[in-house]
């Protein structure tokens, strides 16, 4: 990590330790602040592991609704972003399980027939074609919208590396820590994800 | 078209990409810096992640939606609250106005000839049991224990040991499944259903209906119902539920939701 970068990072962590003990004395807008840093991130993370926007909203919704919960007592043995980032992760993937358990079909591939269909009787639901609002997706280019369609189609664990290293901060070591795998596990899932979605895009 | 890896003396493609997040072992940065191959194939990952960092950004406004979650959740858990140093007393002293009430029930029993015990005065009410306050089964997993609801009037009633339903508020966007024994009626179900005005579009196909329909929060509840009643099962997990306005949080205003629902049939047959 370059030096410039690491002292953004310090800057950082500083900064929200002074927020987690302003909203401890009762200022609410330290925790809006948190909010405004740090929700791309979870959303982030969530998107990352539930491939969906919708669930990746609402599980970003429960992080913060969790963190506020907690925040008072929070003792600060890890930085505030590592605390979220696991509840993130954690809350993401319950979210991922508990789709899967229910059989919800926005966990499956775009091309996956209904369950007990056969494979070649064309009953598909195309549920990732209409996955934006048809204004957002006018403006998402075409390019940004084959990524995204081949991002869900990727295995779970290349994708969770690849879209945990894309936000922003989070080192090899962040994840292998999120991820519970060693460094060279995680260089190695992430070099496998992009190697196949830069195969599928043509880049 | 994808840059081919396999070059003789460059680095592996694990490297290439290591490099490109800050990674790189000292010798294959150098190497890595000077050749033109690994330059090319490291352009190729910069334009990736930029795609795929833009392609997963987050919805706008969606800061303010959380923290009007976070606040809705403030108010559903205002309650009295016993706090956890509390709770020990609270069984404690559950526990003394037990033991008491049992010890007196032995004497009642075993002396119940005395004359002391002639006019026995009935047992009084008791708190009985107040709960553990632990990890039961109605207990939240991620924070076990952290706080405990009581109602309003001290205890006096049944125990309760309940979590308070967080309210949510309903994502900008919304897809459902619905499964019917018959799609034939799905147009005309909707169209009795949906508020006079909605903007809304409905596409048949081979498989099933899907519509799209764009709603307020609490339109989209009413619609939700709606459906219900009309005998659809909603498969998905996504708020808003039928019949379940107490876990949202409503907005109210004009706020538009995107509202997708694809209905498949579900007939045995």
């Amino acid at each position: 990590m370059s030096n410039a970068l690491a002292e953004e990072r310090e800057r950082s962590i500083l900064e929200d330790r002074e927020l987690v003990e302003r909203f401890k004395r009762g200022d609410q807008s330290a925790f809006a602040r948190l909010v405004d840093k740090h929700s791309a991130k979870a959303y982030q993370i969530a998107y990352g592991v539930v491939a969906n926007r919708e669930d990746a909203e609402e599980v970003t919704q429960d992080v913060f609704v969790r963190i506020h919960r907690a925040l008072p007592k929070f003792r600060g043995d890890a930085e505030f972003t590592t605390w979220m980032y696991r509840i993130a992760m954690n809350l993401a993937r319950n979210k991922y399980r508990w789709n899967k358990s229910r059989g919800s079909q926005r966990n499956v591939s775009i091309d996956a027939p209904l369950p007990g269909s056969d494979d070649d009787d064309g009953r598909h639901i195309d549920l990732a074609e209409t996955d934006l609002p048809p204004d957002e997706r006018n403006q998402v280019d075409e390019l940004e919208q084959q990524a995204l369609e081949e991002l869900y189609k990727l295995p779970e664990l290349y994708r969770e590396a690849l879209v945990l290293r894309n936000v922003k901060e989070l080192s090899y070591e962040d994840i292998s820590a999120l991820l519970g795998c060693k460094l060279g596990t995680v260089k190695s899932r992430i070099a496998r994800a992009r190697d196949e979605l830069r195969k599928r895009l043509g880049l | 078209m994808s840059e081919n890896v396999e070059q003789t003396g460059c680095p592996s493609f694990d490297s290439i990409s290591a490099y490109l997040d800050g990674e790189a072992e000292g010798q294959e940065t150098a190497h890595i810096e000077s050749c033109a191959h690994c330059q090319r194939i490291l352009a190729s990952l910069r334009t990736l992640d930029e795609v795929v960092t833009r392609s997963c950004q987050p919805p706008e406004g969606l800061s303010a939606r959380i923290l009007a979650a976070c606040s809705a959740d403030r108010e559903t858990a205002s309650p009295t609250i016993i706090p956890f140093w509390g709770r020990s007393l609270v069984r404690y002293a559950a526990a003394i106005v037990v033991t008491l009430g049992l010890a007196f029930a032995v004497k009642q029993t075993v002396g119940g000839t005395s004359p002391d015990h002639a006019s026995p005065t009935p047992p009084s009410p008791t708190i009985a049991d107040v709960g553990t306050g632990g990890i039961g089964p109605d207990s939240n997993p991620i924070d076990p224990g952290m706080t405990r609801v009581v109602s309003a009037d001290g205890g006096n009633t049944a125990p309760v040991n309940v979590m308070p339903v967080a309210k949510r508020l309903v994502t900008s966007q919304v897809s459902h499944v619905w499964g019917g024994k018959s799609l034939d009626r799905v147009e005309k179900d909707l169209s009795a259903q949906l508020p006079e005005g909605a903007k809304w579009g409905l596409t048949r196909d081979n498989a099933g209906v899907s519509i799209q329909a764009s709603l307020t929060d609490e339109q989209l509840q009413k619609l939700v119902n709606g459906i219900h009643a009309q005998g659809y099962d909603l498969f998905s997990p996504e708020l808003p539920q039928p019949n379940q306005e107490e876990r949202v949080k409503f907005l109210g205003g004009s706020k538009k939701i995107i509202y997708q629902a694809r209905f498949v049939n579900v007939n045995d047959n």
